[in-house]
């Protein structure tokens, strides 16, 4: 819809500046008429239409493939006023001023080729011509790009950030790396990333509005790679994703080249699919041969991404080098807290309580490589638990620091990666359910959720324990009836279980959904629009198991019972094994309003596989009436 | 005019600190960082860094607010190889602490190459940096400074660590 309303406005604008169009056509015959000259037929034909010129201007062509028109939404990006429309004329007139300007000297930043130095590296290469190196010429190009040239790029995925609407399923963007010999981790390197302007200042409700229907404008930025760092992995606790990527070294020059060119661009920017995934994907497009958007599904989250990049190939090298994790501050204290022995745990458990238990380190049968390790566990528990600003917090972390810095320098150990999130499931399910209902009978269930997984799903790099899902969709065709079950348009569960029992390492587990569903199991006309929330505790048992609790509140339209508010009790537990998952759960909510009945809900699930393409789902509900299931689910 | 007084001698006292401590520490080019650039009011972008923010790795809102020397402004600040160093202390002191702390990490690694330093001479620089660290956070007014001032304490460990580099 926006992509037409875009194409409405285009034509219009297109329409006014007709008459400039013509002039500038003139302006411009004579060079082309040079260049063309020199070229054969097929690539006079053909080079304003190449896909890497289409792509170096975001043009995209209209449902009939008849017009194009850019994703670059500021006219100022492009050099001829219809050039946002016009591939063809921004071609010409990027020659005829390459070649005008080719010798002048010293070439200053407004020039053609430092302000489209892609362009012009890509055009020389096809034309044959040396219009100059921006490496060596341009003065802003060269201070952007530093003294040391970039060897190779990474794809950078950072984890969901649940807290956050606009993060929840991940980000994407893309670093740069140099060849520094000392550090190969360097941080100092550039990362580029992608985002919506200015929608900071807009409240949740208004962000996420503005987000879906185009509001915001969008762009690239260049940033050392230390502020995404800290911000990712040490403030907000999400894991890092590095997929180093298969490039040549044209390919790289030609890329960052290309992001130069960008920084001066805009878009308008949508959640759910000209997001920074959209876009970060289609900038390796540029290099990158397989299509790393999925055109057949209108959103676009970065797992997808880094699915289509992990499997794709190109002269039948992969397309990734490697793939690396970096860990958040609480994923490096809870492996380092796992590693502990029993011994270095109860007195880590003592040094995190309070600053008094650093006197237990003071035991001389300790060696210092334990003293070590209870001491780094302890350093990043401090990190990412006590609050800094709280004297007596700040008085306990300082003796941690001094008594660490008493001992020999020593890092972190190493630990192994877990599975990269493109070894999980992919985020859309397709799910065809058959059940035997009491009241409704038998019949089946399609569902379709677009993105993104719950308790039981085999996701990797995802919140242990959390569930995330849009638009879940559920249609129910019986004998004698078609009718919509669900549509949940967002459901967010977290549970944030912690293995320890340290005072600062408990939160809240926490749960919100919100949509239109029957009200019940026996029903088929009952639909409700809701929005429920649960707020309360979880706690491991073992490894793999966890048990909740909420307190939950339910608000809905008015339901045949004349009700509008519940508020009640939830809970479940949720468990996994090798090639399996279940979980169970109830609720029981008392009516506020009407007629003050007790409503009571169950469900038990299984899913049974462990491939990330498909699995079976056995599953067993009361609400109202009983519901026996089993389902097979497909993700792509 | 008693409030003005007060203002006068409160400012001629917060310059003197100011002085007294920039000769305290090593040579350093100038201007400094910390006294002239205003690198301890100095505004990131993080907050917001899933938004575009255009070509931002050279540019910080050094505003009026932030440059204190009228001998210094943005441009003269953002040319100093030793205005990146401090920037990065600054924004990422939470994280140096901890590293120096255990003697090893990436942010100390960005440290010592910002230091100039090589694979060689980085353990040097490491070692030098713990050592002045650990003096301070076993001084009882370790625990009283303010996060700036422990940034700014580093960033003169730092550059004194750093002469084991060029050395």
């Amino acid at each position: 819809m926006s992509a037409d309303f875009t194409l409405l406005t285009t034509m219009m604008f297109r329409t006014c500046i007709t008459i400039l169009a013509v002039l500038v056509s003139f302006v411009t015959c004579s060079v082309n008429a040079e260049i063309i000259e020199e070229q054969s037929p097929v690539a006079r034909q053909s080079l304003h239409n190449n896909p890497t010129w289409l792509h170096l201007g975001q043009y995209k062509t209209d449902l009939f493939q008849k017009s194009f028109q850019s994703n670059i939404s500021n006219p100022d990006f492009f050099i001829t006023s219809m050039g946002r429309t016009d591939p063809e004329a921004e071609f010409t007139e990027t020659v005829r001023l390459l070649i005008a300007q080719a010798a002048t000297s010293p070439k200053s930043d407004a020039s053609i080729l430092c302000r489209f130095p892609a362009r012009a590296l890509w055009l020389a290469r096809e034309l044959g011509r040396d219009f100059g190196n921006p490496y060596q010429e341009c003065e802003g190009f060269k201070t952007w790009v530093g003294d040391s040239p970039i060897e190779e790029v990474s794809a950078i995925y950072a984890s969901g950030y649940l807290s956050n609407p606009g993060s929840v399923y991940g980000h994407l963007m893309l670093r740069f790396h140099g060849s520094n010999p000392t550090d190969p981790q360097d941080l100092l390197e550039t990362a580029i990333n992608y985002g919506a302007q200015s929608s900071e200042e807009d409240p949740a409700l208004l962000y996420v509005v503005r987000g879906l229907f185009g509001g915001y404008q969008s762009t690239y930025s260049s940033l050392e790679f230390f502020h995404h760092n800290n911000r990712f992995r040490d403030d907000q606790l999400r894991d890092i994703w590095e997929y180093r990527l298969n490039l040549s070294d044209w390919e790289v020059s030609f890329l960052q080249a290309h992001i130069w060119e960008l920084m001066n661009a805009h878009n308008t920017y949508y959640f759910l699919r000209q997001n920074c995934a959209y876009y970060v994907a289609d900038l390796l497009n540029l290099v990158l041969e397989p299509d790393l958007i999925d055109d057949m599904k209108p959103w676009v989250v970065p797992v997808d991404i880094f699915q289509r990049l992990a499997s794709g190939q190109e002269n039948q090298d992969p397309l990734v080098k490697s793939f690396v994790r970096l860990s958040s501050r609480e994923a490096r204290f809870r492996e380092g807290y796992a590693r502990l022995s029993p011994l270095e745990k109860s007195i880590a458990d003592e040094v995190l309580k309070s600053r008094d238990g650093l006197a237990l380190l003071n035991d001389a049968s300790l060696s210092d490589g334990q003293r070590i390790n209870i001491l780094n566990v302890s350093l990043d528990y401090a990190a990412y638990a006590l609050d800094d600003t709280e004297p007596d917090s700040k008085a306990h972390k300082n003796s941690m620091l001094l008594a660490r810095i008493s001992l020999p320098a020593s890092g972190e150990t190493k630990t192994e990666n877990p599975p990269a999130p493109h070894e999980g499931q992919p985020a859309t399910t397709l799910q065809l359910r058959a059940f035997d209902n009491t009241k409704l009978g038998a019949g089946v269930e399609l569902r379709i959720r677009p993105a993104y997984y719950d308790f039981l799903s085999n996701t990797a790099a995802t919140p242990p324990f959390s569930e995330l899902s849009m638009v879940d969709t559920k249609v129910v065709i019986t004998d004698d009836d078609v009718f919509l079950r669900q549509m949940e348009v967002l459901k967010i569960s977290a549970l944030n279980v912690s293995a320890t029992t340290l005072p600062e390492d408990k939160k809240h587990a926490w749960q919100i959904r919100l949509g239109a569903e029957q009200r019940d199991l026996s029903c088929s006309n009952c639909l409700v629009a809701y929005a429920e929330g649960g707020i309360g505790k979880a706690a491991m048992m073992g490894d793999q198991t966890a048990i909740y609790g909420f307190a939950t509140g339910r608000v809905t339209t008015l339901d045949t019972n004349g009700s509008s508010f519940k508020a009640g009790l939830s809970g479940g537990i949720i468990t996994a094994g090798d090639n399996w998952a279940a979980s169970l759960s109830g609720k029981s909510l008392q009516q506020i309003d009407g007629p003050q009945h007790l409503e009571n809900s169950f469900t038990a699930e299984l899913r049974l596989g462990q491939g990330t393409d498909w699995d079976v789902r056995l599953k067993s509900e009361y609400n109202k009436a009983h519901e026996n299931s089993v389902a097979l689910s497909y993700y792509w | 005019m008693i409030r003005l007084i007060s203002t006068i001698v409160a400012s001629a006292a917060v310059i003197v600190a100011g002085t007294a401590s920039a000769q305290n520490s090593p040579m350093r080019d100038a201007p400094n960082p910390w006294l002239d650039c205003g690198i301890g009011a100095m505004i990131f972008p993080d907050d917001n860094l899933e938004l575009g923010a255009g070509i931002s790795n050279i540019i910080w809102d050094l505003g009026t607010t932030a440059v204190t020397s009228a001998a210094s402004s943005p441009d003269t600040c953002s040319g100093l190889s030793n205005v990146r160093s401090a920037m990065f202390i600054q924004k990422s002191y939470a994280q140096l602490e901890t590293e120096i702390a255990r003697g090893e990490g990436e942010n100390l690694t960005a440290l010592s190459s910002l230091a100039g330093c090589s694979a060689e001479t980085q353990p040097a620089f490491v070692q030098s940096v713990r050592q002045s660290a650990a003096q301070r956070m076993a001084s009882p007014e370790f625990e009283t400074m303010s996060y700036n001032q422990k940034s700014e304490a580093l960033y003169y460990a730092s550059e004194e660590a750093a002469a084991v580099c060029q050395a």
